[in-house]
């Protein structure tokens, strides 16, 4: 196993291209579809497509986690809660009155000029013509990254073990039934 | 109309018995065994290094520096995932038959014994009718998701073949994330149930597939704790890593290493069971609440994926559980240096090493089988679960004791010396013996209070 990667074959090249492109599909498709579920579908394949992305970088674990997490676990959610509630005639904020319209229009310009920005900038350093050295030998599996979760970054990852935990109580609070009045019916939330 | 395939009592195998007997033979041992050849002969070629060396050794060209290095390699990524999706077909269809007789048995009646020797074709004989029936879809579904569906269900169903280790060598790849990735990849199932109960637009469909969701969502993770039990013991994620960790003797299997692996071996199994919507847990498809859940709406080849995908799962379910818990393909007396030593260094190992190779796939197809058969006992012994108590058996009990198992684990490695190890794989094993002695012999109790009951060979 040699530490560094040879520069991009045609095979990598063209494994980004469509994994890139399916992204920004994907995302397109998102942001576009008037029906939710279909909006979500779409979402569920850029999770995937990035997934891709990353495998391609060498960062498995990464890849297998946003599967895991995004595409299994949270769009499920997402599913299962655009399916229960079922909106689909609610405006999106970003189409009512002018004012946020016109600040929609102006925070995707701002985005899209920082986009556009990066892609300039790295063009000239043209990194993907030049051959990738990994820091470490064993980058991006478990192993390693499991050593610096339980290193360098133990306060983060611990840190947000209890945001996550704080979410959790939160969930259980507002999910909680209604408790029983003293005059002995529940109350009941509309 | 009747469409006879041929292989019917009625037409040729009536003139040709053996006919039918023979293309049985041919379908029941020969299409698997010739699958199980395959992978073995294709898998472990399965390298671009490899193959640059075959294709300089016997074609004298130089595979490494050509451009269609790539193509080259993708055509045996291709052939591999032939290989693997055609198992799945034929495990699928085989496993309806032996469902179908089994229940046939518990039931005291005959099952299907038509097509075939002991109605073995009967499964070929479905599959060609679902594929020549009409593909319906509802006028009011959701057109594409509608169709996209089923395939979401089968690519959950086929991902995790490219980990899943048939035996020593027999493995499409052997990732470091290896059981992560099979939690990952079985994601796609639910989705599939998801979208195929949205598209659908029937209210038994909709049920269905929330129901669906709601159950996987809820049992991945009990199942996910459990299957971290034996990745703390071996030390590694990796799935081939977690069957070398352990040995070919009962006791030597993780299961039996420690008092809350065999616990976790239980939990995990009982998860799988859910996430794969069988029966106890078969709440999304309930025949008699929901007409068949969330594939209602569906005919013709779609619902014969949807179908595929609920029976070549139990090969997953079965698959994992042997590979992390039962020890895997590890054959009994063989050890890791057997292998290298008939592999020898040469391009093509020796004929022994082919034995051996096949001797540890039967391994894990027999343990995979054996565990299989239990399923489809649970199947036709247990009731269905409410929606309730689903949800309470997992996170009341599972979930909490899934924790526990880990934790118990964690603290078993840290304390307890090779030797404590040992005998508690002797004890546990002693143990498992006796407990199934127990039930062999009240089994065989029961049975014979049965008036008139007696095995009736005639039928078959």
């Amino acid at each position: 196993m040699n530490y560094i990667l040879p520069g991009p074959s045609l095979l990598d090249k063209l494994a980004f291209i469509v994994l890139a492109s399916a992204v920004l599909g994907f995302g397109l498709l998102t942001v576009t579809r008037k029906s939710a579920v279909t909006a979500l579908m779409a979402l569920i394949g850029a999770c995937c497509a990035l997934a891709g992305l990353y495998a391609t970088l060498s960062a498995h674990f990464l890849a297998v986690l946003q599967v895991l997490v995004y595409a299994g676990a949270i769009m499920v959610l997402f599913i299962f809660a655009v399916m229960i509630v079922n909106r689909d005639d609610e405006q999106p904020i970003a189409l009512r009155g002018l004012f946020l319209r016109a600040a929609g229009v102006l925070g995707a310009g701002y985005f899209f000029y920082r986009l556009a920005w990066i892609v300039v900038r790295e063009r000239r350093a043209d990194v993907l013509a030049t051959s990738i050295t990994l820091p470490i030998p064993e980058y991006g599996n478990v192993a390693s990254i499991g050593r610096l979760l339980f290193s360098d970054f133990l306060f983060p990852f611990e840190a947000i073990s209890l945001l996550l935990l704080v979410a959790v109580v939160a969930g259980v609070l507002v999910a909680r039934p209604p408790r029983p009045t003293p005059s002995g019916d529940r109350e009941r939330v509309a | 109309m009747r469409i006879t395939l041929g292989l019917d009592s009625t037409s040729l195998s009536r003139r040709y018995p053996r006919l039918a007997i023979l293309a049985t033979l041919f379908m029941a041992f020969g299409l698997p065994l010739g699958l199980y050849v395959a992978a073995l002969a294709v898998f472990p070629l399965n390298t671009p290094e490899r193959l640059d060396a075959m294709a300089e050794q016997w074609l004298g060209y130089d595979l490494a520096g050509s451009p269609y290095r790539y193509i080259v390699y993708t055509a045996f990524l291709l052939l591999v995932a032939f290989i693997a999706v055609n198992y799945t077909a034929v495990f699928g269809g085989v496993s309806t038959w032996v469902e179908r007789r089994v229940a046939g048995r518990m039931q005291s009646r005959i099952g299907p014994n038509r097509p075939g020797a002991a109605g073995f074709l009967s499964w070929v004989a479905d599959a060609v009718k679902m594929i020549l029936k009409e593909d319906t879809i509802p006028a009011e579904a959701d057109h594409l998701l509608f169709r996209a569906a089923p395939y979401f269900s089968m690519v959950g169903l086929l991902l995790p073949f490219v980990v899943l280790p048939f035996g020593e060598a027999t493995v499409v790849t052997d990732m470091n994330v290896g059981v992560f990735y099979v939690a990952a990849a079985s994601a796609f199932v639910v989705v599939g149930i998801l979208v195929s109960g949205w598209a659908s637009n029937s209210k038994w469909a909709l049920f269905g597939g929330i129901r669906g969701a709601a159950q996987v969502m809820s049992y991945e993770i009990p199942a996910g704790i459990a299957m971290m039990v034996p990745v703390l013991m071996a030390g590694t994620l990796s799935m081939q890593g977690i069957v070398r960790a352990q040995g070919g003797w009962p006791w030597q299997w993780f299961v039996f290493q420690n008092p809350a692996a065999f616990v976790a071996f239980f939990i995990a199994v009982t998860a799988s069971l859910a996430e794969g919507n069988r029966t106890p847990f078969d709440l999304p498809e309930a025949e008699s609440e929901l007409v068949a859940g969330y594939h209602a709406e569906y005919s013709g080849f779609r619902l014969a994926i949807f179908l595929m995908v609920e029976w070549a799962n139990m090969w997953i379910m079965a698959g994992l559980a042997v590979t992390l818990f039962l020890g895997g393909w590890q054959v009994p007396g063989y050890g890791a240096e057997d292998y290298a030593r008939l592999l020898g260094t040469g391009l093509l190992p020796a004929p022994g090493w082919f034995g051996l190779q096949l001797l540890s796939m039967l391994m894990f197809v027999v343990k995979t089988w054996a565990l299989v058969f239990v399923f489809i006992w649970l199947r036709w012994t247990l009731p269905r679960v409410r929606v309730d108590q689903m949800m309470s058996l997992c996170w009341k009990y599972l979930v909490p004791g899934a924790f526990l198992c880990f934790v118990v684990t964690l603290v078993w490695q840290l304390l307890v010396p090779p030797a404590g190890v040992a005998f508690t794989g002797y004890a546990l094993t002693a143990l498992a013996l006796f407990v199934l002695a127990k039930f062999a012999v009240a089994t065989r109790r029961n049975i014979s209070k049965v008036a008139g009951h007696r095995v009736d060979l005639g039928n078959w």
